[in-house]
This record gives C-alpha cells, structure tokens and sequence, in this order.
C-alpha cells in the first residue's frame, strides 16, 4: 500500500523573494484615512512610533516588495509553512472536494504573528532602533515580538496588563525565554503608570494602560532609538503576512491543483485573512474564478452587515476618520470566545476588496464554530485557535455544499494558530455554556440610524463582475 | 453588595482570556469596563447591578469631567485609532 502524500513541504530555496502589495492592484484605489480637520492623515503621524522604512511600506502603491535576504534566512527557521491535505476530513464529510489548510500554528509562537514580527524587528534595527517596546494581553503578540527580536538581537520590552501577567504565566515565562523583559502594567516604569498606581496601588492594568506606557517609552526616549511595534490592522502587517498565500500557491502545484475555487480564512484585524488571500485576490483581479471568503461571527457581523462609511475609533471623535465597513463605534458587538474576531470595523484594504466585490464575507455562529473545532481536531488532529474555528466552520459547509452539488472543488484555508493555551472556550462549550447570539435586526437597524449621517466614502468599484 | 458577583468567570475579549467580574468593575479607574454590560448579561443581571452602584455619570451614560470617553458604555476602539489618540496625549505630556 502506498502512503497518499498529506502535506507539500517547501523548500528554503523556493520561500518567495517578495511580499504581495494588493493597495498596487485595487481597480480603484483605497478611500485615505482622514484627520479630525477632515483632511487625509498624513504618514509623518506615525513616525514617532514606527521607523520611516515600514512607514514605508504602509503607504507604498509598489506591487511587489523585496523580502531581506536576512529576514529570508530568519523565516526558514520555520518557514515554509506546509500545506496539508486535510484527508480525514474530507472522509468524514463525505465530499468530493479536496480540502488543504496553511499550518501556521507550527511557528515557534504557535501562530502566524511572527510572519510580520520578524520583519518588523529587522527594519527598526535597520533603521538604528534598538528597542521595540510593545503591549500585550494574553500574550500571543508580545511572544511573537520577543521571539522575532531575540533573532535579530534587539532589546524587547513588553508591557503585559497585570492581571493577564499574573493569570496567563505561559505567555510571559515564553517572552522571558526570548530574552524580552515582560513588565507588568501599570508599572513604575512610565509616568502613565505610576500617575495610575498613585491613585491605585492594586490597579489590575488595563490594555489602554499598557498601549500608554508602550507608547510613552517609545516617545520619550531622548536618544530616538526606540520604538513601538503593533501586530495588526496596519497595510505593513498585512504586506508582510501575504508570504502565506504566496508559498501556498507553489504548494498547491505540488499537489497537482491548477488554483484553488475556494480561499477561506477568518477575518478580526484582517491580517492571517489578508496574508493566505490576498496573492488570489491578485489572480481574481487578472480574472480568475475565485471565491475569496472571509469568515466572521454572526454575532458581530461586521463584515456582512454593516454600511461602508468613513467612522470614528471613539465617542470624543478625537481619532482619525477612517473608511472601513462599520456599525459605528458606538455600536457594542455581544460577547463571543474568539478575542480576535471582535472588532467593530475591519482593515481599510480588506473594506476596499469587499467594496469591489473581490471578497465575498461570511458570518457563522460560534456553536458551528466549535462544533467544527471539535471535528476537525478528531479527524485532522490539530485543536486550532478559537478564531481559527470560524474559519474551519466555513471549510465544512463548503464542502458540505460541493456535496450537495457533486463538484469537485479545491478549498484551501489558513490554521492560523493552534489553540493549546486557550481551551477554556472548548471547556465551556463541552459544558454547554455558550450559546448562539445573531444580532437582532432591530439592533442592526439601531446602529444603522446612529450612523446615518457618517460621512460616506466614495465607493471606489468599477462594477465589474469577478 | 458590591463583591456579590466578583467571582464570576467569563472571558475577557479585550486581554484575550478569562477573567473574574472582580477585575471587570473596576477597570477603569475604580469603575466597571466599557465593556462590562455587554459581556455579563448572559451570566447574572449585570445591567442591575450596574445601576444600583453607579451613577449615570460613573457608568458614562452621562459626560464625566475627567474621565475618558473609555469610562462610558462604549466600544473600545480599534488599534490604530488607539494608537494616534496616546500617542496625541503622550507627545503633549512628555
């Protein structure tokens, strides 16, 4: 009996060369964040945080962007990423599609955070940087970032919300593994956390605390040689997360497949979406047949539900405008186990995609989600990340769906991460205590005459039909 | 009593793990989270509870001189608008 071939394992030597910039591709261009005054904001904004190569990048209309032989060398240690045939599923389900994943999940931080960590602390160094500092919650971002400058041989400080420090050790115990210190916010590192711990000495932190001190460290540093890191939301993290969908192309073509029918990945901040899809979403623009999916919770159906308008972060209005697919920001989503998933407004570049109809979203309930979790885990062995389950939830009716129709399709997802510190949300549902919650359409409707007088983007789309 | 509902568990989706409602009502400066009647009201009367502690003004359902707009019943915003609004604030204090 031969052994059937489950994962393509890419060479060193066939990694891509280059990121994929979609903002180059986009038939009509991105709507500009804009400034309180009503005037597009400006990229010098950001330079007291970032070093001016990423700003770069964010603001780069470049196709294709060189990856550093050096930030090359730095992923092989754990790239390329397999493509793995999920067979068993495909068994379990009955179908007669052919269902492949991207394994994020085996990078050293268990996610695909480290695709932009290490290139983010390659360019500050470049730049002369020799401190990132960032914030974390639960710790996913901070180990990535602490791993990424540990390779690189940066300084990492990472100021982690105290009660997370003292409930969520791994994280942290990893982060110091690294080399980074992991301090616990608020600290008496800042002046914001000590004005905090003045007036409350048990204060248990805050994530608004711990962005505050990361922020003030990077500002306030006289020598300039500081800066502050953030692992999503930003067109860089996404530029730099599209290695995913590149590799995978190649992979695919060891299996035999032409292209994909189907790309499938779940949709917070937008970044693991955007790094599988996006290098598709190029194919689809040339004219391929493609549906790109990106999958959200019903219960904060952004993506699916909400108007394209130009929305505040906050009720003081002091934030930038920025054109993204919104409830607005009053619009308070109901609580859900996939942390990630719960933004009120998805990155510009992926509303821009949707506008023109290059992506198609989708929001499914999280019961489905975890009872996909489950089958997936039982059949294909790996636990995936919370909101990685919205993702598998959407595989499975696709495939369902190629059953009922007797299509043979090609359906290709992202494991974004694995979900071994976060089975709390596994235990509940084996207790039966999470429930289904779609919005109700009258709170839909609430939200939508809140945000009726939002200025509205021009919608950038030809009417073309992909 | 203020502490009747503090050791209730249930998941933080801003720190991304769970957490007591202890940590929830008194997050911002002594008072609850933006977040915390939307995250509760599938566990206990959170809605209640709120309302037999607080102000109006402490819950943010009015303005509060002083405190941030993160004091009402709001969302949290998003990182980049986080982001611009401390760095607005830090630039002018450091």
């Amino acid at each position: 009996m031969s052994v059937q071939q489950l994962k393509a394992v890419l060479p060193e030597s066939e990694m891509p060369r280059q990121w994929y910039n979609l903002a180059a591709d986009l038939p009509k261009g991105m709507n500009p964040p804009l400034g309180p005054d009503g005037q597009p904001v400006k990229p010098e904004m950001l330079a007291p945080v970032f070093p001016m190569n990423l700003i770069e990048q964010e603001v780069s209309s470049q196709r294709w962007i060189d990856i550093p032989e050096e930030v090359l060398q730095l992923y092989a240690l754990y790239r390329p990423s397999p493509l793995h045939r999920a067979v068993f599923l495909e068994k379990a389900l009955g179908t007669p599609a052919r269902i492949y994943y991207k394994n994020e999940s085996l990078s050293p931080a268990g996610s695909h955070k480290p695709n932009t960590a290490i290139p983010q602390a390659w360019y500050n160094k470049q730049f002369g940087i020799k401190k990132l500092v960032t914030e974390t919650g639960a710790g996913q971002w901070g180990s990535a970032l602490a791993f990424a400058s540990s390779l690189i041989g940066l300084e990492c400080k990472v100021y982690m919300v105290r009660v997370s420090f003292d409930q969520k050790p791994f994280r942290r115990l990893m982060m110091h593994v690294w080399g980074a210190k992991c301090i616990a916010s608020p600290s008496h590192h800042t002046k914001a956390g000590r004005d905090v711990l003045a007036r409350d000495p048990e204060c248990p932190g805050s994530l608004g605390i711990a962005i505050s001190e990361a922020v003030e460290e990077a500002v306030s540093d006289t020598s300039g040689q500081t800066r502050y890191s953030l692992g999503s939301v930003l067109n860089h993290v996404l530029l730099h997360q599209t290695i995913i969908g590149l590799e995978a192309k190649k992979q695919l073509a060891m299996f035999g497949e032409k292209q994909p029918d189907v790309v499938i990945a779940c949709a917070g901040g937008g970044s693991n979406f955007a790094g599988l899809s996006f290098p598709f979403v190029a194919d689809k623009i040339a004219g391929a047949k493609i549906d790109i999916i990106p999958v959200e919770p019903t219960s904060c159906p952004t993506m699916t539900k909400a108007p394209f308008v130009y929305d505040h972060g906050d009720l003081a209005k002091m934030t930038p405008l920025l054109p993204m697919h919104s409830l607005g920001h009053d619009f308070v989503p109901p609580p859900i186990h996939a942390g990630g998933l719960r933004y009120h407004g998805i990155a510009p570049l992926i509303s821009a995609a949707i506008v023109e109809g290059l992506v198609t979203p989708r929001a499914v309930p999280q019961l489905e989600c975890y009872a996909s979790a489950v089958q997936f885990a039982q059949t294909e062995g790996i636990i995936v990340a919370p909101e990685t389950s919205h993702a598998v939830a959407a595989v499975i009716q696709e495939a369902r769906k190629a059953k009922e129709e007797g299509k043979e399709k090609v359906i290709l997802f992202n494991l974004s991460g694995h979900g071994l510190m976060d089975l709390r949300g596994y235990e509940l549902y084996f207790q039966e205590k999470l429930q289904d919650y779609a919005l109700p359409q009258k709170d839909i409707e609430q939200a939508l005459e809140r945000i009726k007088h939002h200025p509205k983007p021009a919608l950038l789309a030809t009417g073309k039909k992909y | 009593m203020i502490e009747r509902y503090d050791l209730e568990e249930g998941y933080c989706r801003k720190l991304g793990h769970h957490l007591a409602f202890n940590y929830c009502r008194r997050v911002n400066q002594g008072l609850p989270c933006v977040l915390a009647r939307d995250c509760w009201y599938e566990s206990f009367p959170v809605a209640e509870f709120l309302a037999g502690h607080y102000s109006e003004e402490e819950l943010g359902w009015k303005p509060l001189a002083g405190f941030t707009p993160q004091a009402g019943f709001t969302p949290a915003p998003g990182k980049l608008e986080t982001l611009l609004a401390i760095l607005g604030r830090v630039r002018k204090e450091v």
